[in-house]
């Protein structure tokens, strides 16, 4: 398979289908980079937008590496940041239960929500440069050396950034009651 | 479970859908045949944040484009409602007669009560904004018991100014006539309308940051695949899919075989001769419905002037993260407005 690095010097050379077959290849990552950090609604707008703005600024990502990942991630998070500049502040409500309807068939629910609820807590509360550098690893399945480069820093830095988020989230009381729980519910079953 | 699996655990998400994959695409061409024309673009395609701006400003190149049909679809904010493409295999027969077929739509749509049913809409009027709403459905096959359904709704690019809401209905378990809306005892000896079909509710308007409970005391039809208000009733109307009524009563007929979003697709049409439409495709291996059409009057004095509604049809299992949606949550800081009431 032609790797990304030649399909993106061929469409800096006018092959437009060349972009797109880049694109393309990384449409479920970036996608779901877009979801995981934004509503679906908003994240379907985005798309195109990342994809645009990376077509403009594909003579930036660098063609010594075959995969071009980490760099359209890259675009995607300039992107975000632009639209959350433009959004009004929200956060979870706190009071969920009062909203709770009469009919409740869902306990699972509710627990997956609780427990997704502790650990975006948690997150919220890192440093953002120690969250980024966490989520593309864990969420984007990205190694280490290509969230540095998502990012724009050293491998280095990234490396610290993320042992410094670990530290924090196993230092988190939630966090360590949520994981032993899990672990308990797992051995159960 | 390390803090690693647990943080995980909280990315899964859906995919985001081929129909918005494929939009996006077709706006990247058309900036691309737009940075390839003469002229540059103008600075201010950098700064959009909504593709529905972004082809606003990419002038003539997109008008160009517009002329071969790939571009209208986009500026209505209807990447997924590009018409079914007529497979190269269009001819080729699913085995049965149209009752058979009939039959095992009705069957597919029968048996899937333990799914979650995403709905994904399009209203597109001419010389009005298009409205665009995404809603879940669990379970969504209207069988008797509590039915949830959440969802919003926004015109097309602007989502910031979105409702969203969530209601629990409960569908009896009685016969059908019983369950339409009419005129009802009520407590203190009052007549009122309503059906034995109630919705209770929240909904938030982020336009003006309030959010309020609802009350539908008058349910015409079970949620999920209901039939558009205005086409004529299937018989009995009641506790069950309209859609698949309309089936099962032959006011939807098969008319062909088209490919709809890369699936082999059977197409039914309405035959009644009322003055909407509805247009249907089902999966040709699943017999679940992929898309359906429905178009109607304006009511503008201009006699061919019709809105267009397109719902896209998705199945998913009812994982805990899959259900998650059909939960809404109010951001803090909004206002709570006085309940509201409808009959629905």
């Amino acid at each position: 398979m032609t790797s990304d690095a030649v399909l993106i010097s061929r469409s800096l050379a006018g092959d437009n289908d060349a972009f797109v077959e880049v694109v393309r290849r990384h449409a479920a990552a970036v996608s779901a980079y877009l979801v995981r950090r934004t509503d679906r609604a908003a994240a379907e707008d985005l798309l195109a937008e990342v994809w645009v703005a990376a077509f403009s600024a594909r003579s930036s990502c660098d063609q010594a590496l075959p995969d071009a990942c980490p760099w359209l991630l890259g675009i995607a998070r300039n992107v975000l940041r632009r639209y959350w500049r433009m959004q009004p502040g929200a956060q979870a409500s706190s009071d969920l239960e009062e909203l709770a309807a009469p009919v409740d068939p869902w306990p699972a629910v509710d627990e997956w929500i609780d427990s997704a609820a502790v650990v975006r807590r948690t997150l919220a509360c890192l440093p953002a440069a120690e969250r980024e550098v966490l989520l593309l690893v864990v969420w984007e399945r990205l190694s280490v050396a290509e969230a540095a480069r998502a990012l724009g820093i050293p491998a280095g830095t990234a490396r610290r950034r993320l042992h410094q988020a670990r530290l924090v989230l196993r230092r988190t009381p939630e966090i360590v009651a949520l994981s032993s729980e899990c672990t308990a519910a797992r051995e159960v079953n | 479970m390390d803090e690693m699996e647990l943080v995980g655990r909280c990315g899964d998400v859906e995919p985001l859908s081929v129909e918005v994959v494929e939009r996006a695409e077709r706006i990247l061409r058309a900036a691309m045949a737009a940075s390839d024309s003469a002229e540059p673009l103008p600075p201010t395609t950098r700064r959009w944040s909504h593709p529905r701006r972004l082809l606003a400003g990419l002038g003539a190149a997109v008008v160009a484009i517009a002329a071969t049909g790939a571009v209208v679809l986009i500026s209505t904010g209807q990447g997924a409602s590009s018409g079914p493409r007529r497979a190269a295999s269009h001819n080729r027969v699913v085995a049965g007669t149209p009752a058979d077929i009939r039959a095992r739509v009705v069957d597919a749509l029968s048996a899937g009560s333990n799914t979650i049913l995403l709905v994904r809409s399009t209203m597109a009027t001419p010389g009005e904004a298009t409205i665009k709403s995404l809603a879940w459905y669990y379970p969504w096959a209207g069988q008797p018991g509590p039915v949830r359904e959440a969802g919003s709704s926004w015109v097309a690019g602007d989502p910031a100014g979105k409702v969203e809401w969530e209601q629990t209905f409960t569908i009896p378990a009685t016969d059908s006539s019983q369950a339409s809306c009419g005129l009802r005892p009520a407590p203190g000896g009052r007549m009122v309308m309503r059906s034995l079909m109630s919705a209770t509710g929240i909904t938030i308007a982020f336009s003006d940051r309030t959010w309020q409970r609802t009350e539908i005391s008058c349910v015409q039809s079970a949620p999920g695949l209901d039939a558009p208000a205005g086409l004529p009733s299937p018989s009995g109307r009641g506790p069950e899919s309209d859609i698949r009524m309309m089936i099962a009563d032959g006011l939807l007929r098969e008319v062909g075989h088209q490919t709809v979003n890369g699936q082999p697709a059977i197409e039914f049409r309405s035959v009644t001769h009322g003055i909407l439409t509805l247009a249907l495709w089902v999966n040709a291996s699943t017999y679940l419905p992929l898309r359906a059409v429905t178009t109607g009057p304006t009511g503008d004095p201009n006699p061919g002037k019709t809105w267009t509604e397109v719902d896209q049809y998705t199945f998913l299992s009812p994982t805990p993260a899959n259900l998650a949606h059909l939960r809404i949550t109010i951001p803090p800081g909004f206002s709570k407005a006085p309940p509201s009431s409808a009959q629905g």
